[in-house]
């Protein structure tokens, strides 16, 4: 950090913990890697840096992110959605990059940053739009879970059961390595969705039709907006920002990587889009033939298996329970990070236990407690369902703007401060996130005046 | 500056701190960041945004529990 980079580190004592000799290690191999030269040696280094980006990325492609897109294309088929969706991504690209430099610039959380340069005032309203936003969000991950097992006639109860015992599994290592690597390759498996669209025979005219002119144009309602609304918000969220930076923390990135956090970023963007059309291709068959109000997983799966088979039903209720799993891990660790940066205590996954208690009482709680809600009988979910999305995006342009007085921050940022370029492309997001909310606005509001709107 | 640690031997220690960089010891992120004051202008859109997510999401409230009537 450019702030006494020098000065903040006290003169007297150096205390060095269990964790920093876990980070020391991770980055020993990375200065080694560095050392080595040829495409051997960027592929090694590349291999070692990579790692949040993607996850953050394939961790957004969650269950209602993916119910989102399923009932975008059941909804609309293929035609405008499809374009619409890298669009979202690259504002998510835009906007994760940043985090990269600044948890790399800082070696501080998103949270924390927040609450020491801004204040606890402004850092409690933060924290409230997190902490609500993520706790709802891990309650769809395991509804997700549900449905998804329903396929397979497993029973809520031993389902949930599954998804708990995988999330605890992979921190048992207390190692932060370890776990990413073991969270990255459960992520793998959001690209299931490929196959499972490949395997509708897509209309590949019409595919290539609509990346080139963004046609059929859906009409300009109340449903259209909802789903560009759920679109934006399965992409685009606050929980994205805080764990890519506590997670680039967490892993040791310094100014130096950067450029290989980009390309973390980059990739994890572009599969998580490939697996984000691979569902709307897949549910295209449904277009106009099925009502997909308060459509749950098992349901698509269903649907979808007169034209893709039981196996690709099987893959994409698979699919489902897979971006539940993955997301229940990333979203409580980001909550546990945003706590322990908070709090002021121990927070990383390179903490013993002994060391770590509210760190992993925090994650484990978090998890435990969306998991449990989820099998309480009669709870309106869907209404849970319904409105995540939305309050992601509801909830950026506020997030979005700390983000910006970050990076924009010289004393803590720098030489890597934000270049005009990416503050041009980060107001631009923000106008559109703000004019996405406004639109949904009017819609709920004043349904004729978008009818007006759209007839102009 | 001397060296201290818990349960960590001077070998293990020495090697932590010429690998890290500074910051990056978990010790150092006890100490807080500076205070920045926000401008005036950053004031005024931090409440607009806010009076934005407040009013926003008493609609959307309102259109789920419609919804799920």
């Amino acid at each position: 950090m450019s702030i006494g980079t020098h000065s903040r580190v006290p003169e007297g004592d150096v205390v060095v913990t269990h964790e920093d000799i876990d980070r020391a290690r991770d980055r020993a191999k990375v200065r080694a890697a560095r050392m080595t030269r040829g495409l051997r040696g960027r592929a090694w280094l590349l291999w070692l840096l990579i790692g949040p980006g993607i996850l953050v990325m394939l961790g957004e492609n969650d269950g209602p992110s993916m119910l989102s897109y399923a009932g975008t294309g059941a909804q609309y088929g293929l035609g405008f959605f499809l374009p619409f969706v890298v669009l979202t991504f690259v504002m998510a690209l835009i906007v994760q990059e940043m985090t990269v430099r600044l948890g790399a610039a800082t070696h501080r959380g998103h949270a924390e940053l927040i609450f020491e340069r801004f204040g606890p005032f402004w850092g409690w309203f933060s924290m409230i739009d997190l902490g609500i936003g993520n706790f709802l969000t891990l309650i769809t991950e395991f509804i997700a879970v549900r449905a998804g097992a329903g396929f397979f006639g497993i029973p809520p109860w031993a389902a949930i059961l599954i998804a708990l015992a995988i999330l605890y599994s992979a921190l048992l290592s207390h190692r932060y390595w370890t776990w990413e690597r073991v969270t990255l390759l459960a992520a793998a498996f959001n690209l299931i969705f490929i196959p499972v669209a490949l395997l509708t025979h897509p209309h590949w005219s019409a595919i290539s039709h609509a990346f080139t002119d963004w046609k059929p144009l859906p009409p300009l309602d109340k449903t259209t907006v909802l789903f560009i609304l759920s679109n934006i918000g399965a992409t685009v969220t606050p929980w994205m920002l805080f764990f890519q930076q506590s997670a680039t923390v967490d892993k040791g990135l310094t100014t130096r990587d950067i450029r290989f956090g980009r390309l973390d970023t980059f990739f994890g963007a572009a599969l998580a889009a490939a697996a984000a059309i691979g569902v709307i291709i897949a549910t295209a068959p449904l277009a106009h033939h099925i009502s997909t109000a308060n459509f749950e997983a098992a349901q698509f799966a269903q649907a979808l298996e007169p034209s893709i088979g039981h196996i690709g039903a099987a893959l994409f209720a698979l699919g489902m329970i897979e971006a539940g799993i993955v997301a229940s891990i990333t979203i409580s660790t980001s909550s546990a990070y945003a706590f322990g940066e908070v709090a002021r205590k121990p927070h990383s996954l390179n903490l013993p236990v002994g060391e770590g208690k509210s760190f992993y009482a925090v994650l484990c709680l978090c998890a435990a407690a969306a998991a449990g809600i989820v099998l309480i009988p009669g709870l309106p979910l869907v209404f849970v369902v319904l409105v995540v999305n939305v309050i992601a995006v509801l909830a950026m342009p506020p997030a979005l703007v700390f983000l910006y007085l970050l990076v924009n921050d010289k004393e803590i940022m720098g030489g890597v401060k934000s270049p005009h370029w990416a503050n041009l492309l980060a107001g631009l997001v923000v106008l559109l996130l703000t004019a996405a909310g406004i639109l949904y606005g009017i819609s709920a509001v004043a349904p004729n005046a978008l009818a007006w709107l759209g007839a102009h | 500056m001397t060296e201290k640690h818990e349960h960590v031997s001077d070998a293990d220690a020495g090697f932590v701190l010429s690998t890290l960089e500074p910051d990056q010891l978990a010790e150092a992120k006890r100490i807080g960041v500076p205070r920045r004051r926000l401008r005036g202008g950053e004031l005024a859109l931090l409440w607009a945004l806010r009076i934005y997510v407040v009013f926003m999401l008493a609609i959307v409230l309102w259109q789920a529990w419609i919804a799920t009537r």
